[in-house]
């Protein structure tokens, strides 16, 4: 659904952001794009939609190349960036002039969702809160039904109940025609969510595996003693998390802050057990 | 699909940015109203002061200064804020990811500055002219007359601003409205920020180059050369309008065209 292939970016000539980068993301999947500020993220999703060009390589969503920016593509990409931008218009008037854009757009479902975020209805969108604004392109975006929807940070303004409607709106939506990537430094919001993982460190993908894979190779316990298995440890009250190889493929809930750390500090010692 | 044109995109385009475009739009038209309002307001009142229109010696000379000066600076304001959502990053995004062509989206913005744009003046400042010069025709006349060639020819002072303005040579001047179009949409595009100031200030240091340059070659050909020949230039009077007015759509031309790969490589 989504190929990159040997992606080099940079905005100054000096600094490259992204080398030889290669990623490949399928259909029927949630990625949750992980990283530090400022390892890329944003970045890698402009590139990824063709919001900024690439020095070199290719980026193909549905094997069109997304620089051409042809409208049949982009009716297929829903992208919610962190910083938005809403006209000063009526919630009905916004849906008039944008919906009829995409094709599949489903107004039921559009108005399902406003409900279940609670948006009020008669606001303007430029009065909104930035959590409003947020859960109101949220809607929009799911409601278009595209193949491809890509979050820049989208539980950023959030309140609670907002990131577990969301994370439940999310989880629905779901099918396997359609790929979701959601890039976040918040990762604990993508907890039960995500079905891969995509760690993004000083510009390079140190990890690109699915949370099937993770649970299989990497066991996530607390434990009073460290051992010898332990490949990553981080110390709590009265115990560690630690991250251990799973030689006997036990069942454990996977901590995506804890293996975030891990692969970002020790990186090579994680990385190896795949 | 056809990716390069489709009418029905690009009918919900002008459609979508009308939705964001109309209170502006509505409030240029309602400021334009009030400047040519007060302008013949202010003509009628002397009119009124004076009682009579000859004595005045009145012939609403200020509608042609009026009608070219008001009509430059709506253009070129119009033109330098279309794409000025392109300067923004977030507002950027919106607009590029929108499910359009790079054609269609060239062309809504043309549509508006120039088409919309050029058509709500013109009936705007003619509908005010015809509206009050009817009213002025109704209860006085001015005329001035002249001999030319042992014929008397009589000038209607208070005549329709149409039947004065689009009379010959008017035809070789009208790519200028549209270069203007073109030279501050450039600039709206080009510019992130104070598209309208940061364009004019280009337009200036570009057209004092050119000054500098063709001063430059006429000081060097042509400085102490005398024309002996004087009947040259009013025999090729249209010629020489001519490839003035081909020059200046030429110019319109390459800059539209340069806009339109502009948007074709905004990134945001």
């Amino acid at each position: 659904m989504i190929e990159i292939k040997n992606l080099n970016f940079s905005y100054t000539k000096n600094k490259p952001i992204f080398s030889d980068l290669n990623l490949d993301l399928d259909t029927g999947h949630i990625y949750g794009l992980l990283g530090k500020n400022g390892a890329g993220k944003s970045t890698l999703l402009k590139n990824m939609i063709g919001l900024v060009y690439p020095n070199s390589g290719e980026i193909l969503i549905l094997g069109q190349d997304v620089q051409q920016r042809k409208p049949s593509l982009l009716q297929e990409i829903c992208f919610i960036p962190e910083d938005l931008y809403l006209p000063n218009v009526s919630v009905k008037s916004y849906l008039k002039s944008n919906s009829r854009f995409y094709p599949n757009f489903d107004e039921g479902y559009f108005q399902k969702l406003f409900a279940e975020f609670q948006i009020p209805k008669n606001q303007n969108l430029g009065n909104m809160s930035y959590g409003q604004k947020k859960k109101f392109l949220i809607s929009f975006g799911l409601a278009t039904n595209t193949k491809v929807v890509i979050m820049d940070e989208p539980t950023n303004g959030l309140d609670i109940p907002s990131k577990a409607q969301f994370r439940k709106v999310l989880a629905a939506v779901m099918n396997e025609e359609c790929v979701i990537v959601i890039s976040t430094h918040q990762v604990r919001d993508l907890d039960n969510l995500i079905d891969s993982v995509i760690i993004l460190d000083q510009h390079r993908i140190v990890l690109n595996e699915s949370i099937q894979t993770i649970a299989d190779h990497l066991h996530f316990k607390k434990v009073t003693e460290l051992s010898q298995d332990v490949l990553y440890a981080e110390q709590g009250i009265g115990a560690y998390s630690v991250i251990s190889t799973n030689a006997d493929f036990e069942d454990s809930k996977i901590d995506l802050e804890l293996l975030f750390n891990a692969v970002t500090v020790e990186n090579e010692k994680i990385t190896n057990q795949f | 699909m056809n990716n390069t044109f489709d009418f029905n995109r690009f009918k919900l385009l002008i459609g979508r940015q009308w939705q964001s475009y109309k209170k502006e739009y509505f409030l240029i038209v309602g400021v334009l109203l009030a400047i040519i309002l007060y302008f013949y307001g202010n003509e009628l009142y002397k009119v009124f002061k004076e009682g009579d229109i000859v004595m005045y010696n009145n012939d609403f000379r200020f509608r042609i200064p009026l009608f070219i000066i008001l009509g430059l600076l709506y253009i070129s304001l119009t033109a330098s804020s279309y794409f000025k959502n392109y300067g923004k990053s977030n507002a950027a995004i919106a607009e590029i990811l929108l499910p359009a062509s790079k054609l269609e989206k060239f062309l809504a913005g043309i549509f508006y500055t120039t088409g919309l744009g050029f058509i709500t003046y013109l009936f705007l400042f003619h509908i005010v002219d015809f509206g009050f010069m009817n009213y002025v025709r109704s209860f006085t006349t001015s005329t001035t007359s002249h001999m030319e060639n042992g014929k008397e020819i009589v000038r209607d002072n208070l005549n329709f601003l149409h039947k004065v303005i689009y009379i010959d040579p008017v035809q070789y001047f009208v790519f200028l409205p549209f270069t203007i179009n073109a030279l501050f949409l450039l600039g709206s595009i080009y510019f992130k920020n104070k598209h309208f100031i940061k364009t004019i200030v280009s337009v200036a240091v570009y057209g004092g180059l050119c000054f500098l340059l063709i001063y430059s070659i006429y000081r060097l050909f042509f400085l102490g050369h005398m024309q002996l020949d004087n009947n040259n230039n009013i025999d090729h009077k249209d010629l020489i309008r001519f490839l003035f007015a081909t020059l200046g759509w030429t110019i319109t031309i390459i800059l539209w065209t340069i806009i339109y790969v502009r948007l074709k490589e905004k990134e945001a």
